[in-house]
C-alpha cells in the first residue's frame, strides 16, 4: 500500500511536469483542478473562477481539466489570462495524489469534501443548491 | 502564534529604513490586516514617533470595530474618504493580492510599505528534490507511528493532536469518550506534542498517552496526509481541513465556535454529544496548603492570569497592577498565577503555580479568577466561583465570538469582557464591580 502510494504521487509529479513544462505555467500560479465530469459543477465553478479574478485580485491563473470533458466549459467566457489544459482521466487522478500531497495552491473542484460535512448545518451551507455550495464552500466566496 | 525572532526582525529593519528616509513624515499610517504581526508593526512604529491612524481588512465582520486601538475598515471605504497621503504596511502571505488590491484604490495618495516575512517569502516548491524530501518525511512518519503501534493491540487507533494548546486538547478530550463509543473503537492511543497536553490528556484519565516531540508529530501527519487512513489508523484532531482546503471555517463564518469546530468538524458528530468533563478530587487539601503557605484568604482571594501562550496582550502590566490594588482596597487578596522566568508576577502580588489537576479546587477555594482567554480557562471552565475573562477584539487568537465560554457551553455564570485599550479604565470599573 506504501509504495502504491508512493508511485501514484510520483507518477503525479510526472504527469504536472510534463504539463507545467509544455505550458510554462509556474508554481505561484493558482491552479483550478476539475476532476469531475459533471457539467453544472464545472459551470458554475468556471463562474466562480471569473469572480474570484474580480473579488480576490488573483493576477495570474491556469486551470487543468479532465479529458473530454472541455466541450462543457464554456471557454470563450473565460478571460485571456486564464490557461487552458487537457488531461486524460489517469493523468488527473495521479496529478490530485500529487498536489493534495505537495501543493498548496490549488483548488480541487470537487462536491466530495472528506472533511467539514457536520458543519454544513452550523454554517449555513444544508439545504443550498450546488450553486451556493460551490460558491461558499470551495471558492469561499459569501 | 506569536512572531518568530526572524520576523520581528525583518519588521524592525524595514520600518527603521522607511522611517529614516522620512517616508512617514506628513502622511497617515495603515496596516493592511489584523495579522499577528500588527502589533509588532504598531509598536516598531511607535519607536520613530509614528502612530497608526487605521487597520485595513476585507473581512467585513472585523470591519467597523477596533484592533490594537483604531478603527478597522474595509480598504475600498477607506480610500472612498481618504483624503490625506497614507503608507499602507503590508505583512502577510497575501502580500501579492494585498498591493494587487491597492493598486486598484485611491489613485496616487498612497506608498506601500511590504515587508517580506517568513511566510510570504516562502516560495512554492515544485521541484523533484521537494516530492523527494516528502516522500522520506512520509516514510519516516510511517515508521514513527509503527513504533508506537506496535506498543499497543493491533486495532489500536492513534488520535494525533498536532496543536500544542492545552485548551486543543481539553476540547479533545471532552469529546473522546463519546467519539470512542459511535466509532465503536476499543483500543486507542491519544499522541500529544507538550508536557502540558499530556497533563491536560491526564485530567480526563486517559489510559494510553504518547509524548513525542513536535518534529515527529509533524511526520506523523505528513505520513497520514499521504497514506491516509486506509493504511494508517489514524485519527488527526485537525481543525483546519486539512487535505483539501488549509484555512480556518472560522475566519468565514464567524458564528462558528471553537467548540463547535470539535463537535462537527473535528469528530464529525451530527447534533449536540455529551462532554465528558474530568473528575474533580474533592477530598484534595491541596489548596489549603497552598493557601497557608502563601498566606493567602480562604475565598477571599482573586488568582490572576495574565498570559496567554497564544497572544501577546494589549492589556499592559500596569492596568493588572492598577486591578490588583483596587481588589486589594476592596478586602481581596490577589495572587498571579505565573511559572517561570518569563511570567513575572503582578507587583503586588503573591506568585502561586499549581498543578492543573488541583486548579479547579484551587480556584474554588480562592474565589476568583480574573484571566486572559487562554487555554487555562478551560481547564477552570468547571470551577464554582467568580470567573471574569477578557477577549481582544481584531485578534483571532482571542476572539470573544469564536472562544467565549459562554457560548461554548463551558459555564454560563463566567462574566466576559472583551478588551479594548480606549476602555481601560471602564473595564477596569467593571471588573472590580463584578468581583464584589
Amino acid at each position: 500500500m506504501l509504495l502504491q502510494q508512493l508511485f501514484r504521487v510520483t507518477m503525479g509529479k510526472g504527469c504536472w511536469e510534463k504539463i507545467r513544462r509544455h505550458y510554462h505555467i509556474c508554481p505561484e500560479e493558482k491552479m483550478y483542478v476539475f476532476p469531475e465530469c459533471d457539467e453544472r459543477l464545472n459551470r458554475i465553478a468556471e463562474e466562480c473562477i471569473q469572480a474570484s479574478i474580480k473579488t480576490k485580485f488573483y493576477t495570474e491563473l491556469c486551470f487543468v481539466v479532465v479529458g473530454g470533458v472541455r466541450g462543457q466549459i464554456q471557454t470563450e467566457k473565460l478571460e485571456a489570462k486564464i490557461k487552458w489544459v487537457e488531461i486524460s482521466h489517469r493523468e488527473m487522478n495521479f496529478i490530485i495524489d500529487y498536489f493534495m500531497f505537495c501543493s498548496q495552491n490549488c483548488v480541487i473542484i470537487s462536491l466530495t469534501r472528506p472533511e467539514g460535512r457536520n458543519l454544513d448545518r452550523i454554517i449555513g451551507l444544508d439545504g443550498l443548491t450546488v450553486e451556493e455550495i460551490v460558491q461558499r464552500c470551495i471558492f469561499n466566496l459569501l | 502564534m506569536k512572531v518568530s525572532e526572524f520576523d520581528r526582525k525583518q519588521i524592525q529593519n524595514c520600518i527603521r529604513q522607511y522611517a529614516e528616509q522620512g517616508m512617514f513624515n506628513g502622511r497617515n499610517t495603515a496596516i493592511f490586516g489584523c495579522t499577528l504581526y500588527a502589533r509588532e508593526i504598531r509598536d516598531c512604529l511607535r519607536q520613530y514617533g509614528t502612530e497608526i491612524d487605521v487597520i485595513l481588512d476585507n473581512n467585513r465582520d472585523k470591519a467597523g470595530k477596533t484592533c490594537l486601538g483604531v478603527p478597522v475598515c474595509l480598504p475600498e471605504e477607506y480610500f472612498q474618504q481618504q483624503l490625506k497621503e497614507v503608507v499602507v504596511v503590508i505583512c502577510s502571505k497575501y502580500s501579492r493580492e494585498m498591493r494587487a488590491q491597492l493598486d486598484t484604490l485611491g489613485d496616487k495618495r498612497k506608498q506601500i510599505l511590504d515587508i517580506p516575512v517568513e511566510e510570504s517569502i516562502r516560495k512554492i516548491e515544485d521541484s523533484w528534490e521537494n516530492l523527494q524530501e516528502r516522500i522520506h518525511e512520509a516514510e519516516a512518519g510511517y515508521q514513527i507511528y509503527d513504533q508506537i503501534k506496535t506498543q499497543y493491540p493491533k486495532d489500536s487507533v492513534l488520535f494525533l493532536c498536532p496543536y500544542s494548546g492545552t485548551g486543543d486538547i481539553y476540547m479533545a478530550c471532552l469529546y473522546l469518550k463519546a467519539y470512542l463509543e459511535k466509532e465503536k473503537i476499543i483500543h486507542y492511543v491519544v499522541v500529544v506534542s507538550a508536557e502540558s497536553c499530556r497533563k491536560t490528556a491526564e485530567l480526563f484519565k486517559v489510559q494510553n498517552l504518547e509524548l513525542v516531540n513536535g518534529e515527529n508529530m509533524q511526520l506523523m501527519l505528513k505520513a497520514w496526509e499521504c497514506f491516509g487512513s486506509e493504511t494508517m489508523q489514524v485519527k488527526p484532531l485537525l481543525y483546519w481541513g486539512w487535505r483539501t482546503k488549509r484555512y480556518l471555517y472560522a475566519d468565514s463564518y464567524p458564528q462558528i465556535t471553537f467548540n463547535e469546530m470539535f463537535v462537527y468538524d473535528v469528530f464529525g458528530f451530527n447534533d449536540n454529544v455529551e462532554k465528558n468533563f474530568p473528575s474533580i478530587d474533592r477530598k484534595s487539601d491541596y489548596a489549603e496548603k497552598l493557601f497557608r503557605h502563601s498566606a493567602l484568604k480562604p475565598h477571599k482571594t482573586v488568582i490572576m492570569a495574565p498570559y496567554a501562550g497564544s497572544f501577546d496582550s494589549e492589556m499592559g502590566m500596569d492596568a493588572w497592577e492598577d486591578l490588583a490594588n483596587k481588589l486589594k482596597k476592596r478586602g481581596w487578596t490577589v495572587a498571579t498565577n505565573c511559572c517561570g522566568e518569563k511570567e513575572l508576577p503582578v507587583r503586588g502580588t503573591v506568585p502561586v503555580y499549581f498543578p492543573y489537576k488541583e486548579a479547579v479546587n484551587v480556584l474554588q477555594y480562592a474565589g476568583g479568577l480574573i484571566a486572559l482567554r487562554s487555554g487555562f480557562c478551560d481547564i477552570v471552565s468547571q470551577a464554582k466561583c467568580k470567573l471574569i475573562i477578557l477577549y481582544e477584539s481584531g485578534f483571532s487568537a482571542s476572539r470573544y465570538e469564536y472562544f467565549s465560554l459562554k457560548k461554548m457551553g463551558l459555564n454560563q455564570d463566567v462574566v466576559e469582557f472583551v478588551y479594548e485599550k480606549r476602555k481601560e479604565e471602564e473595564i477596569k470599573q467593571k471588573i472590580v464591580e463584578a468581583m464584589g
